[in-house]
């Protein structure tokens, strides 16, 4: 299996976010460029050092053709190689690997890898195909009417216990009220009563098992080892596995609706990383619900499939614990800025791995699991897996 | 008291791809696409079959029978369903082997049941316009 990760001569360098916040008032741009100046000023560079650019289609922009154009000209960019991706809250993630591949083809050497999103300010995306005939005259509540589906149907086959859930609510919303940058909104205390007496949603599926929609933006800084060494940096993560399956089992029309894209990536960015499950300090799932960071623990093989409610009910998902889980709060406990949120978990594990987590930092953690999903096709799971190993230079 | 929608129930606009799809529902026929190659059916409507790759599909009208998959009883309505809440959504499989999702008709929630016999019943959305759902195969 190729992995042209394995060796480390790819190293992010920087990471930079901005406050997460309902209805801002601000335009993508205006987010992007605190945190792109953010990032800049956190590596002690400045816009002309930055010759390559990746970013994510947002809602709040979906409707601009041009828009990798557009963003790199209000920050002052300059690119030899440039990337707009639209696989939704896998696009981040996909980034830093099509980054790296960039990189070590020589078409650039220091990419701006940026997310910016205000949905809850402006919201433009319109998604064709199906959704207007099949989806949207059925009246499902959209992400959250399809996890239901997905939930009751897991409850058919497996044991799913609610205070499992619960419990992972409670832990990264432990993590949220120590985050700064976590939506105000969200950084009270909360009990796994809260979550089980929270409003319901669309069947068995209730608003605490959901990630609230905000605005916000966060970036990093890829370049090679070799020019981190002599730029003299001193914190390095690097990028050492990737894979992703995009349109996960869609020639199948009666795909079981509870297996994901994961079961194939988990395994295989584990086997190109060299590593076991037992070998990743901390995760940092994708969470737009809760059910779908224990599909991931069950798919990726962190535990056997049904066997998610148990374990984490067993396992100590705080920053002290056997596996930390998305420690700032991830995106259902800090918010989700849109599409930025992709980066959000990413972001976190970079600023773990730097030991600058302060108040929720895990004890000298070495390496980190990060995913990303996209998109819910037509009466399916999620459409987009990526994974994502981290290691401490 | 019933709350007034925002915004009137979505209504299809078929496409060259799905004309053929909603003249059948307007007529209270099922129409499924089905590759003969592949001897498989698929949903939603395509210019392509999904199995091949081949742009040899035919249309052949279906017995709408088939099981309920999953449900789910939406709480908090979509857009242009405010006030119908709470209502049902059913994920079938028809028995030609194809997986599709609607509205659940003629339940109620203490009777829903993964499995039950299900089959398509006709959904009007307007004057103009019927939609398909399910309801129970009693």
């Amino acid at each position: 299996m190729i992995n042209s990760l394995i060796n480390k001569d790819i190293a992010i360098i920087g990471y930079a976010e901005t406050k997460i916040e309902r209805r801002s008032g601000r335009s993508t741009y205006d987010v992007a460029a605190e945190a792109t100046s953010k990032v800049l000023g956190y590596a002690g560079l400045g816009t002309k050092d930055i010759d390559g650019m990746a970013t994510v289609l947002p809602s709040s922009e979906a409707g601009n053709n041009f828009y990798s154009n557009y963003l790199g000209d209000h920050l002052g960019l300059t690119t030899t190689w440039t990337q707009t991706t639209d696989l939704g809250g896998a696009a981040m993630l996909a980034n830093v690997a099509r980054a790296a591949s960039a990189i070590q083809s020589g078409y650039c050497e220091m990419v701006l890898s940026i997310a910016a999103a205000t949905p809850t300010t402006r919201r433009v995306d319109d998604q064709r195909s199906y959704r207007s005939e099949f989806r949207n005259p059925t009246g499902i509540q959209g992400p959250p009417g399809a996890f239901g589906l997905l939930m009751h149907r897991y409850m058919h086959k497996y044991d799913l216990k609610f205070e499992a859930l619960g419990k992972l609510a409670v832990t990264q919303r432990n993590g949220a009220v120590v985050n700064k940058n976590a939506v105000e909104g969200l950084r009270k205390p909360m009990t796994v009563e809260d979550y089980l007496t929270s409003r319901v949603v669309s069947t068995p599926l209730r608003l605490l098992d959901s990630v609230m929609p905000c605005d916000g933006g966060n970036a990093i800084l890829i370049t090679t080892t070799e020019r981190a060494k002599k730029m003299g940096v001193k914190k390095l993560v690097h990028p050492i596995s990737y894979a992703e399956i995009v349109n996960f089992n869609i020639r199948e029309q009666l795909p079981d609706i509870t297996e994901t894209g994961f079961s194939i990536v988990g395994p295989q960015a584990l086997e190109k990383a060299l590593m076991s499950t037992d070998d990743i300090d901390m995760f940092h799932p994708y969470d737009d619900f809760l059910i779908a960071e224990m599909l991931q623990l069950e798919q990726i093989g962190f535990c056997g499939r049904g066997e998610g409610s148990e374990y984490l009910l067993s396992t100590d998902l705080s920053p002290t614990g056997k596996l930390p889980m998305n420690t700032g709060g991830g995106q259902i406990s800090a918010g989700q800025p849109g599409l930025a949120g992709g980066q959000l978990n990413l972001i976190e594990a970079v600023r773990q791995l730097f030991n600058e987590a302060t108040d929720r930092q895990i004890p000298d953690p070495s390496t980190a699991m990060v995913t990303g999903i996209g998109t819910i096709p037509y009466v399916r799971n999620w459409g987009n897996s990526a994974v994502l190993i981290l290691e401490r230079g | 008291m019933a709350v007034r929608p925002k915004r009137p129930r979505p209504v299809p606009t078929p496409t060259n791809i799905t004309q053929t799809f909603w003249d059948g529902i307007n007529n209270h026929k099922f129409l499924l696409q089905y590759d003969p190659e592949a001897d498989k059916y698929q949903f939603y409507p395509r210019a392509i079959s999904v199995h091949t790759g081949k742009q040899n599909l035919e249309w052949r009208e279906v017995s709408g029978k088939g099981i309920l998959y999953s449900y789910t009883e939406t709480h908090i309505p979509a857009a242009g369903f405010e006030g119908k809440e709470p209502y049902l959504i059913a994920a079938v499989e028809l028995e030609e082997g194809v997986r599709l999702m609607s509205l659940f008709h003629n339940c109620t929630t203490d009777e829903i049941e993964i499995g039950m016999p299900v089959r398509v019943c006709w959904d009007t959305i307007n004057e103009d316009f019927e939609y398909f759902a399910f309801e129970p195969d009693r």
